[in-house]
């Protein structure tokens, strides 16, 4: 548990999900850009883990790589995504298909534009959980009643007919938390999921997700700048800094002593303590 | 339209330098908004009154639609309030024609929360230093760009990036040229719109002590506009906080931070993520979601959500008033003892990380 690429010493067999090595970059029209070297963490069982990192860190370009959801431009140029005994970075798209939205499920940033605007709130909860679950319609219609209320928005019915513009920021969240659940998927990644909201809701929200990840027996990766949220929300943190990993660790360890400089920097910058020039 | 406008003789004559800088009474601003077929008025900022001394730092705090850009706008009369006065340096806006109101701007800038968005993206950073220059003083062009370079050299950048577009430049770089333009021409108060909320942790506290070295050295007033609460602790010295369009509570930062007493301010506080355990607070917790501004009633706006709430508080809207000399809170729930005996939850215990496993 000490800093990057070594492998918390007999945390293997509760890992769900272990990257190493991995390595990837983007084709551009100056050439090929690197923006992931040598990264390699786990996240363990049941637990959540914090990627956290500044603007241009790579740390959602790695959560897309995960879900299969990288953009085209990007190429992978070395390492591995190992998940249940296969390395799913080398899966086509036809592949990851079986696993995301029902074994891996995101959360998005932006929850009003990540939501269908022209499709009903039920509609896409519905879809959702028909694409994954053999289910009826009344069935799956009757699952996703259940789960707008389970991420505690009122009147769960008539905000089954509605559309995303009809709902709050922070209602707009629990209804992409509720799309993101619907399958009970094994692992839930939450790219800045309370980004753009109010403290008061990102509290609620916040709390919310770690009740459901834990009840859910789920394991959850947060992609976040705000080392407040992961303190107080996360159990194992990974720190990104231009592409790198620059420390791994327990929440508790990491922010309390941390080993790597620039995790220092971070720490510091965030709780505006003087940095040296 | 290119003649340099000097400054009226009406503007530098009347500053007084121990008046306030920024004077707000009463500020009000209702929108007029056809909803469902007929109009309906929204009351977006109401009885808003702000004082703001040279060399001084007021941060106005609040969550979305609380009201708090409506009134760094009305307050820049980029729109235009329905009642209130604002004076700034001594100058009365409300009565100004168009023509004498652009003069004013000299006295007055803004800087906003996305530099991106607020540099023009087909103008150098010499375009963009020397426009205010232009517009405002009547200097010449030698004396424009020199005082350009000077205003990079001022905001930690250098000559060198005099030529260069804002695409060419990082984040923070961008939002030093947007502190720059504002500074141009020695404004008396500068209205900061959340200037840090887009900017990295790392970046954010060297824009913030560019902020306060500029203070230091222009004596400018500053109103500061944010929703980040560990940035305003660390930048102002005294505190506003707005909810629905009012201010529910105002003092020193201190007293703010350290003993809140409106409902909506702790809870608030107590919302912050905090890195260290010991500056955790317990949750204050709120009911549901901000109202639309709409339904608001005529009582206390926060009485739908509120954990303190009687039945007195939905019947008529609670003034500020004052704790101390500096502090003020509009909630008679917590300056009455016996009420708040039955209801309050300790603010200030440390408790640990929310609801882990």
């Amino acid at each position: 548990m000490t800093t990057a690429k070594a492998e918390p010493a007999g945390r293997e067999a509760g890992n769900l999900v272990t990257v190493t090595s991995f390595a990837g970059g983007f084709r551009t029209s100056e050439g090929f850009k690197p923006v992931l070297h040598d990264v390699s963490f786990a996240l363990a069982e049941g637990k959540m883990t914090a990627i956290v990192g500044e603007t241009g860190s790579g740390k959602t370009i790695m959560a897309l790589s995960m879900m299969g959801l990288a953009p085209s431009t990007f190429a992978k140029t070395g390492g591995s995504i190992e998940y249940a005994g296969d390395d799913i970075s080398t899966y086509d798209d036809r592949a990851f298909r079986c696993i995301r939205g029902g074994e891996f499920a995101m959360v998005f940033q932006d929850a009003r534009a990540a939501l269908n605007p022209v499709l009903s709130v039920g509609k896409q909860l519905i879809d959702a959980c028909r694409a994954h679950r053999r289910v009826s319609v009344a069935q799956a219609r009757e699952i996703a009643e259940e789960m707008l209320g389970k991420v505690r928005v009122p009147e769960p019915a008539q905000r089954m007919k509605q559309f995303p513009h009809e709902f709050s920021g922070g209602m707009a969240q629990r209804v992409m938390l509720a799309l993101a659940l619907i399958c009970q998927p094994k692992l839930l990644i939450l790219d800045e999921p309370t980004t753009g909201l109010d403290v008061t809701i990102q509290a609620d929200i916040m709390e919310l997700i770690v009740d459901l990840v834990h009840s859910g027996h789920m394991t959850a990766c947060l992609i976040t700048h705000d080392l407040g949220v992961v303190a107080e929300t996360c159990d194992d943190v990974v720190v990104m800094f231009h592409g790198y990993i620059k420390e791994t660790g327990t929440v508790v360890e990491v922010l309390a002593h941390p080993k790597d400089n620039y995790t220092e920097q971070l720490l510091r910058a965030s709780r505006f303590e003087e940095m040296p020039a | 339209m290119n003649t340099p406008v000097t400054h009226g003789p009406a503007l530098t004559n009347i500053t007084d330098s121990r008046g306030p800088a920024l004077n707000v009474v009463g500020l009000r601003k209702e929108f007029h908004v056809k909803r469902g077929g007929h109009a309906r008025t929204l009351v977006a900022v109401d009885s808003v009154s702000i004082d703001i001394h040279p060399g001084e730092t007021v941060a106005l705090v609040g969550e979305s639609g609380s009201g708090k850009s409506t009134v760094a706008r009305c307050i820049a009369r980029l729109i235009d309030p329905t009642q209130g006065a604002v004076t700034v340096g001594g100058l009365e806006f409300g009565g100004l024609t168009h023509r004498q109101l652009s003069r004013a701007y000299g006295d007055i800038q803004m800087v906003f929360q996305d530099p991106n968005s607020s540099l023009n993206p087909r103008m150098t950073v010499r375009q963009v230093l020397t426009e205010p220059l232009r517009l405002h003083t009547n200097a010449d062009r030698r004396a424009r760009d020199a005082r350009a370079a000077e205003l990079l050299t001022l905001v930690g950048l250098g000559p060198e990036h005099l030529d260069r577009y804002p695409s060419e430049l990082s984040g923070g770089q961008r939002q030093r040229i947007g502190i720059a333009r504002a500074v141009a021409v020695s404004p008396k108060v500068l209205l900061l719109d959340e200037p840090t909320s887009s900017l990295d942790v790392s970046v954010r506290g060297q824009v913030l002590d560019l902020l306060r070295e500029l203070q230091d050295q222009l004596r400018m007033a500053y109103l500061f506009i944010s929703h980040d609460l560990d940035v305003v602790r660390r930048i102002s010295d005294r505190v506003l906080v707005m909810y629905l369009g009012g201010i529910v509570e105002s003092g020193t930062t201190e007293e703010i931070f350290e003993h809140p007493r409106h409902p909506y301010t702790r809870a608030l506080l107590s919302a912050a993520p905090q890195i260290d355990a010991r500056d955790r607070r317990e949750r204050t917790r709120l009911e549901g979601e901000i109202p639309s501004p709409f339904d608001v009633g005529a009582g206390c706006r926060l009485a739908g959500r509120c954990p303190l709430a009687q039945p007195s508080c939905r019947a008529e809207r609670p003034a500020l008033s004052p704790v101390s000399s500096t502090h003020e809170v509009a909630c008679p729930v917590v300056l009455n003892d016996e009420l708040i005996a039955q209801a309050v939850v300790p603010v200030q215990a440390a408790v640990p990380a929310v609801s882990r496993k």
